[in-house]
């Protein structure tokens, strides 16, 4: 396992985060949450941007307090709201990147911006807020580490460089060596991304799901009230009134649709499971 | 470390035009006033300022958080803000005497230039104190409550000397003796107790430094 998260807490005067959370070895993992949902106090303590107050933070087994230089080297990071000082250029960021990191990719990381067209000598508080995601973005990936970590990082972005930027993210995942922990808000992008998602809300973990059997198992029913009061509601997971009846979530999707032939089943996407799982109610 | 002194030389580049008017100035003082330890003293000083000015850019829009994610530890981080002051105030320091050797020696040929480079020396501890006082400062308040907690604290160290001058007078210490004291230690006595208060201070202001940064959250 490269990052596990054991009963993680940390309190503030108006937010409690309480979470557990793993990312095996080669596999991409979502977290998913509103704004304030605990997503980056979830990444600032595994950085160890923040103290914890209580349970243990472990990246590639080891504690986090206890990580080498060579380790934090293998991590590569990107931070909603931060990133190198808005008064650096790229020019000047690359030989800071060369002596931090003994992987730089210097031709890798130039050729990529001149892609992106990032320009080398403006300074980086002045770039565009799309252009700034995809300076952070190129710099994690820049010295070949074993673990990303991606708080928002296509956050301002556009729709074709956000692919672009997905598309990366697949590529840098074929090495097999490779693991990605990211959160977003646009919930296309995770589903074409993770292999599993974690969902947020008010600091507590309250779902985690294989995306394959997200999409696959999950769905929505549309019942009336006499269908719903006669549902079979072993599998129903939340329900919310609506004018015609109740919207059910299920995570047996198959089940209804073969033995309920006249209901409507709608089939599951991230963003309705979220609606349901935070404002749904317990059946 | 070297990651982090090139980033706040690249910040530097930001302060140009500052650093080319502290030199004219520099020069101005020197041959105006005919004293070519105006300069060295004026333009030590004005460059160890620029420490806290790469402090200021390292929290310019909470940059702080991602730098803290690059392999780097956080009493690394304090460690390289006192050498970037130190070797910007040497730097400047070493390139000033030099100017000023040269304009004495083409200006003022009779001049003991032994004597002035000595006491030129004894001016580092200036930028030395005031790097030790500000960095702590600067870590805990930021840049725009620092310049206000400075203020605390100038005024705070005037106060500890005015209570601990009159608590040497009630107990019948005399000042005096203290300067006599000085005075008597001769050149060399003066610059050794000089250089042991500057380190000092340093060590403390860093210990200082270290804890402040240590309980930091971003």
């Amino acid at each position: 396992m490269i990052l596990k998260l054991e009963n993680v807490e940390k309190h503030y005067e108006q937010f409690d985060l309480k979470c557990s959370l793993e990312l095996q070895d080669g596999c991409v993992t979502g977290l998913i949450g509103q704004n304030g949902a605990g997503k980056s106090t979830t990444f600032k303590a595994v950085l160890g941007l923040i103290s914890i107050d209580g349970g243990r933070i472990e990246v590639f087994g080891k504690d986090v307090k206890e990580l080498s230089k060579e380790d934090r080297e293998n991590i590569g990071v990107v931070l909603s709201g931060s990133g190198f000082s808005g008064y650096l250029t790229v020019h000047d960021i690359i030989p800071i990147l060369s002596s931090m990191y003994t992987s730089f990719q210097k031709a890798d990381f130039q050729k990529r911006c001149r892609k992106f067209s990032l320009p080398m000598d403006k300074k980086i508080k002045d770039f565009s807020t799309g252009m700034k995601a995809k300076l952070k973005v190129l710099v994690a990936m820049s010295h070949d580490a074993k673990l990303l970590i991606l708080d928002e990082p296509t956050a301002g972005l556009d729709v074709i460089a956000r692919d672009e930027l997905l598309d990366m993210m697949r590529e840098y995942m074929e090495d097999g060596n490779r693991s990605i922990l990211i959160s977003s808000h646009i919930s296309s992008d995770l589903e074409g991304l993770c292999d599993d998602l974690y969902m947020i809300h008010d600091g507590s973990i309250i779902m985690h799901e294989d995306t394959d059997r997200l999409l696959g198992d999950y769905g929505l029913l549309k019942v009336t009230e006499a269908q719903y009061g006669k549902l079979d509601k072993r599998y129903i997971l939340k329900r919310k009134r609506e004018n015609f009846g109740y919207s059910c979530l299920t995570n047996q999707k198959q089940y209804y649709i073969e033995n309920y032939p006249g209901i409507a089943v709608e089939k599951g996407n991230i963003d309705e499971v979220i609606t349901m799982m935070i404002r749904g109610e317990s059946k | 470390m070297k990651g982090l002194l090139i980033k706040d030389l690249k910040l530097l580049k930001n302060q140009m035009n500052f650093f080319l008017i502290i030199c004219v100035v520099g020069m101005m003082l020197m041959i105006t006033q005919k004293n070519p330890m105006i300069m060295v003293s004026y333009s030590t000083f004005l460059f160890s300022m620029f420490t806290l000015s790469t402090i200021s850019y390292d929290e310019f829009d909470n940059s702080n958080a991602f730098l803290f994610t690059l392999p780097i530890t956080r009493k690394l981080y304090v460690i390289e803000k006192y050498v970037f002051g130190i070797l910007t105030a040497l730097g400047a320091w070493f390139a000033s005497t030099v100017i000023a050797a040269v304009y004495t020696a083409l200006r003022q040929p009779g001049t003991n230039q032994t004597e002035w480079i000595i006491t030129a020396a004894i001016m580092l501890c200036l930028p030395a104190v005031f790097l030790a006082l500000t960095i702590p400062v600067q870590l805990k308040f930021g840049a725009d409550k620092g310049r206000a907690a400075m203020i605390g604290v100038v005024g705070g160290i005037f106060i500890l000397c005015f209570a601990a001058s009159y608590v040497m007078k009630s107990m019948g210490i005399n000042i005096d003796d203290i300067s006599n004291i000085i005075t008597n230690m001769g050149a060399r006595g003066l610059a050794f107790t000089v250089a042991a208060i500057c380190i000092a201070a340093c060590v403390v202001s860093y210990f200082i430094s270290l804890r402040i940064m240590e309980k930091k959250q971003f």
